[in-house]
């Protein structure tokens, strides 16, 4: 059985890891390759806060607030273990402001210790009147992807790092299954409307002082376009920027303005902070995650592809329940094909 | 050397002062209370000159190997709704610090975390509970992080760290025409006549400088640690075992040894705060440029808050002391060096309103 993932970020490495723990001592053999043009640090994982925190509201696929909890609860089961810190994880508590009040989030009893706002918290937030407090999951993106390449190397994983133009491709090449992790980039692979780019920049910053995330919220401009701040396991990311249909790659001045204004607003103390780095990076937008099976005719044979992109703002806060649902349609795929040789075991 | 009785509240003095003459003040002692101290008295009393004197200064202190979290001990001498007023105040002043600018600057920060306990302590909401923010009991899943603790209270406090808050406050000392002068004074007497009153802050020296015995140090040695990616704060209710990040590095302890007054850090301590730090957050494992410290807090069963005026033959010397504060320095400084300036500065109207020659 031969598995390539196109795609290194989150999403693919993620999946590649997940397929070979369930996979690789029920198949008589398992070959996984994941094929990238860009591979850590160049990814927009990379760029990512990387704090567990779903959109406000339900989605639209009620399956993707079931894979944020599975996230949630796969990565807190590592929390206690003496790598978390190796893997990019920690906990990591704080504050969501509005400038009125609002429903609770439905993820509320995922996350530990939800609460309101107390009036005291609140002074500290002159511009915000209501919010919320709870303890979640920091992931960050670059030391998560290469704690990710760590594991699958030791599985034998190969990575290579190609350019891919089609499906059909990766099929010639001999591949049974095709997982497509392409995120923002999808597109190009096969025409999807629904995609579009998210553009979000950050500024990294030395802020050793702030232990909380604070992420403010103004539903007139809409998720992402208000300040944040989200501390690191190193550097505090301050961000705000959320532009769809903004394919440029470059940082762009008047966007840094917005961000460091608005959080030296939100946080005094940001105002001393020395600038470490500052980044671009595209949200995979889509109205709901794109995680489906499709079949491709390639010459004689079927070539399977299991879709697996469209994340959103949320790739980190969901990438482990969508991996465990990929990893279901292979099951399938293999039970199909009478592969197994005995029942998978973590289904 | 003639002592009048610890209440007396005269401070009047043989040697006459006109009402607008500078009042000479010294502090000793620059610790967190020294210097704080003598701010206060800066801002309170005024047409006075302050100079802290001291042996030591930062980042040799005692203030500077605390940690510096504002989670208050008791003191089984003072009034419940004293130590809360003091704590509140203290608070409330690195609050407004914590959300300006100058918050990096005097090494104040708020943090959050839990407080565990393995039995349910009597007290499950201790009088401080509404002075921290956002104080609460830990939800069951909370306290699965913690399998050998039984109950646990969540909240958000600050952390003041002596290494930034010291310069900061002699820098604003220093703004205010303050002195600063290094030396060891073993007898309170050699700043008599040079200052006219003296805030006697000078922790456990005041065993010798103010024959107190009711003074003793409680022993902590605790390891400074890289570890960047803990963001909470972890105690045992027992004080015993605690895990506190600051801003550029995480303090693990310690230690409670009463009478002990080695300051020499012992390996197989720190042997031990490693391990029971790792049982409570396993990624300590993981902890690297670990450095021992250790630091004698100045315990007494109540701070003493209070004037004496020093009588020898006919030279007098109005003392306000200001020490013992033990675990609680930083989490109560603001509080008590208020009412110290206070004190300080009914000597100066004392000293300065012409009154008879006091009958003794």
């Amino acid at each position: 059985m031969r598995v390539v993932v196109i795609g290194a970020g989150v999403i693919g490495l993620s999946t590649a890891l997940c397929i070979h723990e369930r996979y690789h001592s029920v198949l008589q053999s398992l070959d996984v390759k994941v094929y990238a043009e860009r591979f850590t640090p160049l990814t927009n994982t990379d760029v990512a806060a990387g704090l567990w925190q779903p959109y406000l509201s339900e989605p639209s696929n009620p399956q993707e607030a079931h894979w944020n909890q599975q996230t949630f609860n796969y990565l807190l089961s590592h929390i206690g273990s003496p790598n978390a810190a190796d893997m990019g994880l920690a906990p990591v508590s704080g504050y969501n402001l509005f400038h009125e009040a609002v429903p609770d989030p439905y993820w509320k009893d995922v996350v530990l210790g939800f609460r309101k706002l107390t009036p005291r918290e609140l002074d500290m937030f002159p511009d915000y009147s209501y919010g919320w407090f709870n303890t979640s999951l920091i992931l960050e993106g670059r030391k998560y992807l290469q704690w990710l390449t760590e594991r699958l190397t030791e599985r034998g994983v190969k990575f290579l790092l190609r350019k891919v133009e089609s499906f059909e491709e990766v099929a010639r090449g001999g591949a049974d299954v095709i997982i497509n992790c392409t995120g923002v980039w999808a597109g190009a692979l096969q025409p999807d409307p629904l995609l579009q780019p998210g553009r979000g920049q950050i500024i990294k910053v030395d802020a050793p002082w702030m232990k909380h995330f604070i992420i403010t919220h103004d539903p007139e401009r809409g998720i992402y376009k208000s300040p944040y701040i989200i501390p690191g396991i190193q550097a505090v990311t301050l961000g705000g920027i959320f532009q769809l249909g903004n394919w440029s790659e470059t940082n762009n001045i008047q966007d840094h303005n917005t961000i460091w204004e608005g959080c030296c607003r939100l946080e005094p103390t940001m105002k001393d902070a020395k600038i470490v780095s500052e980044c671009t990076g595209f949200r995979p937008v889509r109205p709901q995650v794109r995680l489906e099976r499709e079949q491709l005719h390639v010459g004689s044979s079927n070539t399977e592809v299991i879709h697996n992109y469209g994340h959103g703002g949320y790739g980190l806060t969901i990438h482990w329940g969508c991996a465990l649902e990929v990893a279901k349609i292979f099951g399938e795929i293999l039970e199909e094909r009478n592969l197994l040789r005995m029942p998978p075991s973590h289904l | 050397m003639d002592r009048l009785p610890g209440d007396q509240q005269s401070c009047s003095s043989t040697d006459e002062m006109r009402p607008m003459d500078t009042v000479r003040i010294a502090a000793v002692g620059a610790g967190v209370v020294g210097l704080s101290t003598a701010v206060c008295i800066s801002k309170l009393v005024p047409r006075c000159s302050i100079t802290v004197i001291s042996d030591q200064f930062t980042p040799e202190t005692t203030s500077d190997v605390a940690a510096g979290m504002l989670i208050p001990p008791v003191y089984p001498d003072t009034p419940i709704h004293k130590q809360k007023q003091w704590f509140k105040e203290t608070f409330d002043h690195l609050f407004a610090i914590a959300n300006s600018a100058e918050a990096e600057d005097a090494g104040v920060l708020l943090v959050s975390g839990w407080q565990i306990f393995r039995s349910i302590p009597t007290e499950e909401v201790p009088f401080w509970a509404d002075v921290v923010l956002g104080f609460r009991k830990m939800t069951e899943d909370e306290l699965k992080k913690f399998p050998q603790h039984v109950f646990g209270q969540a909240f958000t406090t600050l952390k003041c760290e002596g290494p930034a808050y010291l310069p900061w406050l002699e820098k604003r000392l220093k703004g205010s025409g303050g002195l600063i002068l290094t030396r060891r004074v073993e007898d309170l007497w050699e700043l008599h006549p040079s200052f006219d009153i003296v805030v006697n802050c000078s922790g456990l020296g005041s065993r010798q400088l103010a024959g107190d015995p009711k003074i003793f140090p409680v022993r902590g040695q605790v390891l400074k640690v890289q570890a960047p990616w803990v963001k909470h704060f972890i105690r045992d209710g027992s004080g015993l075992t605690y895990i506190y990040p600051g801003i550029s590095n995480v303090t693990l302890g310690g230690t409670r040894q009463k009478g002990d007054w080695n300051l020499s850090p012992d390996a197989e301590i720190s042997k031990g705060i490693l391990s029971r730090c790792c049982a409570l957050e396993p990624s300590l494992h993981g902890a690297c440029d670990i450095r021992e410290k250790v630091g004698l807090r100045p315990t007494r069963p109540g701070v003493r808050l209070e004037k004496e005026l020093l009588a020898q033959g006919s030279r007098r010397l109005p003392v306000v002391h200001h020490y013992g504060h033990g675990s609680g320095g930083i989490a109560m400084h603001w509080g008590t060096a208020l009412e110290a300036a206070r004190l300080v500065s009914e000597c100066a109207q004392a000293l300065r309103t012409p009154a008879p020659k006091s009958k003794l």
